[in-house]
């Protein structure tokens, strides 16, 4: 795949040929658009969350269309670390993208088999080239987004997770907690490679005519074009309150909305509901930053990351 | 696929039928679906839709005005343009031996293409009450060319002798499904689900089943649409 360098750069020891990346639970393994665009044309690919164990994901409906944006109540449905490892990992094994495990959990124990399995399986083959720990899962009962409420519970599980994990530890933070920046810092404080922000805003809905939640859970994550500038004040924030490199996401659809992240400090971005919103929208955002840096004559992203205070 | 189509008719079957015709050079297999989103519009996602019929120049679909998706793509007129992927899924098995083709309502849609180029028995159950004469007229012109039976009322299962065939194809509620599933044990049901891509990456259409290799889970999009009832065992 021809790439051009003024969209690379080098980070955690990782060439990523430009800064999109597609985001966790929107992507499946790096297979799921391939009849739409070549997956070598993206960054990376955050993979679906996996977990220790398989999971089946929430009874009842699971997704639901919102005004500029999609509410859903997954349950992080995955084949488990196993699966992942012999299986499902394949598919972007030998592709030119940096792959991110997106690993979540439900208890501390769980979180640490699961680095575990992936630390070891992937000392002899490629699987995965970034783990990109999700404390931040708003749709699961236990765990999930209980560990990234606070700076405590982050930093312990941050602690635990470098102590196995030897490749770069991205930290991939909720928007629902009141104490963002000092989660941020704490996990930086305990080793974090980088953090990932946002996942979705823990959201409600209901049926007038049934009188009863949407969905079985009745929270689910908000997402989409209409956390954007929620997001971007988000990703504002931590950029200016740590010094380890940040994946920006939250409703970015265009090659503008990437920008913007870029602009307040993040190294990389993510895209995610986006696809569901056009196929294509991964592609059309590497194109449209390369169109950009071209017309402006910009050479790096160093030259605009942060550029907004 | 991943296009803008020309709608080239959309009309008003009965009170909650709509046929749209799309012009569309691609051939879909019996069974699969397409994805439809109005650009340009307050959708966000596309919407599922199944192929009604097609002949590599007009793509037809069936749909019933549901929720805020359907309901603006009624206003549709001919001319406009929608933004069409696909087509996805499985697909119906080619009819060999004696099938019943079987639908609730609007779920005659993915069944009327495979019903006519078979001349199987088809079918059909709408609610007693549910259109006036005028109405039934329409859908009895919809459904030329193939062996239709309208049942009116009641359980349309009710009407079938299930012995006279080696299989069932089905679409319609998931309750008749598993009506249908304790009368024949051949029976092939399109499912429906909420979902946003259509391509497996976002898990909003699984079927958790639990066969005999214990609970897992099938999309809707990817494994499906169609599923040999057997195979799911129970599901959820």
């Amino acid at each position: 795949m021809q790439t051009n360098r003024v969209l690379s750069q080098t980070i955690w020891g990782l060439d990523f040929k430009n800064p999109v990346i597609a985001a966790s639970g929107t992507f499946g393994f790096g297979e799921a658009y391939k009849d739409f665009y070549d997956v070598e044309v993206l960054g990376g690919v955050s993979v679906k969350g996996l977990t220790l164990e398989p999971r089946l994901g929430n009874r009842g409906l699971r997704l639901s269309e919102v005004h500029a944006g999609i509410m859903n109540s997954i349950g992080l449905e995955n084949p488990g670390v196993a699966s992942f490892v012999e299986k499902e990992s394949a598919y972007l094994a030998d592709k030119d993208t940096v792959i991110l495990a997106n690993l979540g959990g439900s208890s501390l124990e769980s979180y640490i088999e699961a680095a575990e399995l992936l630390e070891v399986a992937s000392k002899d083959m490629r699987v995965y080239d970034v783990l990109e720990l999700n404390i931040s899962c708003p749709n699961v009962k236990e765990g999930g987004m209980a560990f990234g409420m606070k700076a405590c519970d982050a930093a312990l599980i941050t602690r635990e997770m470098r102590k196995i994990i030897t490749k770069p530890l991205v930290v991939k933070l909720t928007p629902n907690s009141p104490f963002l920046t000092e989660v941020a810092r704490a996990v930086e404080a305990e080793g974090a490679d980088g953090l990932s922000l946002v996942n979705t805003f823990a959201g409600f809905d209901l049926d007038v005519r049934t009188r009863r939640p949407k969905f079985n859970n009745g929270i689910a994550g908000l997402s989409g074009p209409a956390i954007l500038p929620l997001a971007l004040k988000m990703v504002r924030d931590v950029c200016k309150s740590v010094n380890i490199p940040v994946i920006g996401m939250g409703g970015i659809t265009t090659y503008e909305d990437a920008l913007k992240f870029i602009m307040v400090g993040a190294h990389l971005i993510q895209f995610g509901t986006a696809s569901f919103i056009d196929p294509m929208a991964g592609k059309k955002i590497v194109d449209g930053l390369q169109d950009y840096f071209d017309r402006e004559g910009i050479q790096s992203l160093e030259e605009i990351r942060g550029i907004v205070k | 696929m991943n296009s803008l189509l020309e709608v080239l008719s959309n009309n008003k079957i009965t009170r909650d039928m709509y046929l749209m015709k799309l012009a569309c050079s691609e051939l879909p297999l019996n069974g699969q679906f397409c994805m439809i989103k109005v650009p340009n519009s307050f959708m966000t996602l596309y919407r599922p839709f199944s192929i009604f019929d097609a002949d590599g120049e007009v793509l037809s679909l069936l749909y019933s005005p549901r929720g805020e998706g359907t309901r603006l793509m009624t206003k549709v007129r001919s001319g406009e343009k929608l933004e069409v992927t696909g087509f996805y899924g499985n697909s119906w098995e080619e009819i060999k031996d004696k099938t019943l083709l079987i639908a609730g309502g609007i779920g005659l849609a993915p069944l009327y293409k495979i019903a006519r180029e078979s001349a199987s028995d088809f079918y059909i159950g709408f609610q007693k009450d549910a259109y006036n004469e005028e109405e039934l007229a329409n859908v009895r012109e919809l459904l030329r060319g193939t062996q239709f039976h309208i049942v009116l009322g009641g359980y349309v299962s009710d009407s079938v002798d299930f012995s006279l065939y080696d299989r069932v194809y089905t679409c319609g509620p998931e309750p008749m499904y598993r009506t249908l599933n304790q009368k024949h044990d051949r029976v092939y049901a399109s499912f429906e689900r909420h979902m946003a891509c259509a391509v497996g990456a976002c898990r909003a259409c699984s079927v958790i089943s639990h066969g005999e290799g214990g609970a897992e889970t099938k999309s809707v999009c990817q494994d499906g649409p169609i599923f040999e009832l057997k195979s799911l065992g129970e599901w959820e």
